[in-house]
């Protein structure tokens, strides 16, 4: 029975994978590990990629502590007005806003790939920071203007528990490493074992030319064997022979069960070892994803004429609820300075679960996961009644360093106008990051 | 698991070097990611390097050398790289045969590596010594 399962498992692995290798390799790490899905390290589909929220057309309701860590453009398209009152949400031409960490500059000026890991690893700082420049539409109802504003942001990251060169990860991963080498010496061990189980086995003519001494000695699959001079040949033979997966699957299905209970038994003895490597692979990965981060994040938007300027400053904290779940809160102070009437100030708050729906591909730079997110936001404004929304976003990778989010928002009262307003916004956001190294074939 | 294994040029599973040659292994491994996790163990002598041992580390390329030092010959060995894609998404493996004088005698195997967070992947071959 056991055979049966290992020969299917082996099977099924090697159809899945599609390659031809040392096929002890491949059988030995799936009989350890378990079926375990756990997701790419990578955060970056719950890092910001478009516009800050402060930005009128901005498809996000709330602004996370992370920039993307590159660099990467957020198009506004125009809304699909489904309520009276979607004009005065700004309805007038599409926005479109550049945000850019200040490491991707670095890079760029130094000529350095970005995941090169000694430029990654001096320039943590520069990944703290990034800077938005973009064009904003303005609405006449709402902002005495019909052209088009500017947005200037930043973004400060002070506290980042998902960066890998923080102390903390630093210590996570020193240890993971230590593990590894822990626990996958004595993998090796008990694959060069199984190997010569598998040759004795296998090769009774070779090995009833030796002596008796010479052939328990070395079918007993020492910690350090030594095959005698007249094997050596045959060894190397054998070996070569189970190099291939028709070859290996030969040799496991005439495999004596004598010798199959052996070689479970090399595996069983260390099974739990194997399995604290596993545990501290999913606990590291899932303590970086799952890390706080906390930021300041500043918008200004300057309108041209005697067009309202909005500044707007936040706390945007996140923390990741689980590797596939994050929630991200802001509470920012508004300031609506309208140079033809009176201004206005206030606190806003506001929160936003992201979801992910799908998982990462194999490709670093390949399309990134489906993500769904509902957020809220209560603004309370001097000389205003208090304003609330709430939407829903749909995030749909198109294709790689391409997502398309669709947003559907509500919001009780809108600015000035006292009536409630639907709108359906759609955007576009660009990873010119994802796209440059495609380009470069990566 | 999602471990994408492309070889260039295979694994042979086995490798017969003579002793007193003064032939060696040349080591290559090649980082696509921001840090690599990685060690190198023989069945006979356990952890020989991990991926803190290279000064540097972390960087884009580790090398190292094996059969170099008389110590290193074993009659039997089984070299194992483990790979780690926690922090590194993609890494390339080389080993390469040479002369005592450094010379390029052929490339033994030459693999490229992707895979997810999650994933540990392990490349073997059996060095014989005779």
């Amino acid at each position: 029975m056991s055979r049966l399962i290992f020969v299917i498992t082996l099977s099924l692995y090697c159809a899945a994978v599609g390659f031809a290798q040392n096929h002890v390799d491949i059988w030995l790490r799936d009989r350890i590990e378990a079926k375990i899905t756990v997701e790419a390290n990578s955060n970056r589909a719950i890092r910001q990629k478009e516009a800050p929220a402060g930005e009128i057309r901005s498809t996000s309701l709330v602004d996370q502590s992370s920039a993307g860590e590159f660099v990467n453009v957020a198009l506004a398209l125009a809304p699909v007005a489904t309520g009276a009152n979607a004009r005065a949400a700004g309805n007038g031409s599409g926005s479109g806003v550049v945000t850019a960490s200040f490491y991707s500059l670095l890079a760029l000026l130094n000529k350095r790939d970005l995941t090169d890991p000694e430029f990654y690893k001096a320039h943590t700082s520069a990944r703290q920071l990034s800077f938005s420049l973009g064009s904003t539409a303005s609405d006449i109802t709402k902002d005495n203007t019909d052209n088009a504003g500017t947005t200037f942001g930043f973004k400060f990251t002070f506290f980042n528990d998902r960066e890998i060169y923080s102390k903390r990860n630093g210590q996570l991963l020193a240890n993971l490493q230590s593990k590894l080498s822990t626990v996958s010496a004595i993998e090796t061990r008990v694959k060069a074992k199984i190997l010569i189980k598998l040759f004795c086995a296998h090769n009774q003519a070779a090995i009833d030319g030796v002596t008796d001494l010479q052939r328990s000695e070395f079918c007993a699959a020492p910690d350090q064997p030594s095959p005698p001079a007249a094997l050596a040949a045959a060894f190397a033979n054998f070996i070569s022979s189970i190099n291939t997966e028709a070859g290996f699957t030969n040799a496991i299905n005439t495999l004596p069960a004598l010798s199959l209970k052996e070689i479970d038994g090399l595996i069983d003895r260390n099974l739990d070892l194997f399995g604290t490597l596993r545990e501290r692979i999913d606990s590291t990965y899932d303590a970086i994803k799952n890390g706080r981060q906390l930021a300041i994040v500043a918008t200004y938007v300057n309108r041209p004429d005697l067009g309202t300027d909005d500044f707007r400053g936040t706390l945007a904290f996140d923390y990741g609820l689980s590797p596939s779940l994050n929630w991200t809160v802001n509470g920012s102070f508004d300031h609506r300075d309208r140079k033809a009437g009176f201004d206005t100030r206030g606190g806003r708050f506001a929160t936003e679960f992201l979801g992910r729906l799908t998982g990462y591909g194999s490709d670093l730079w390949g399309r990134q996961p489906i993500t769904l997110a509902f957020a809220g936001e209560g603004k309370w404004l001097t000389k205003q009644k208090p304003q609330y929304s709430v939407q829903a976003k749909l995030t749909i990778p198109i294709a790689a360093g391409l997502d398309w989010p669709i947003v559907y928002r509500w919001s009780k009262r809108i600015d000035l106008v006292d009536k409630e307003g639907k709108e359906l916004k759609m955007g576009l956001t660009v990873d010119l990051s994802n796209l440059s190294q495609l380009l470069k074939g990566k | 698991m999602a471990i994408t294994r492309d070889p260039i040029t295979e694994n042979p599973g086995v490798l017969q070097i003579a002793r007193g040659s003064g032939e060696f292994l040349h080591f290559t491994l090649t980082a696509g990611g921001t840090l690599p996790v990685f060690s190198f163990n023989s069945s006979v002598k356990g952890n020989l390097f991990e991926a803190p041992d290279f000064i540097g580390h972390p960087k884009k390329k580790y090398a190292w050398q094996h059969l170099k030092n008389p110590s290193d010959m074993q009659s039997f060995e089984l070299l194992d790289l483990h790979l780690l894609f926690i922090t590194n998404k993609k890494y390339r493996y080389m080993v390469e045969k040479r002369a005592e004088d450094n010379t390029v005698l052929g490339t033994v195997m030459e693999i490229n590596f992707t895979g997810d967070p999650s994933d540990h992947a392990a490349e073997s071959f059996v060095l014989l010594v005779s």
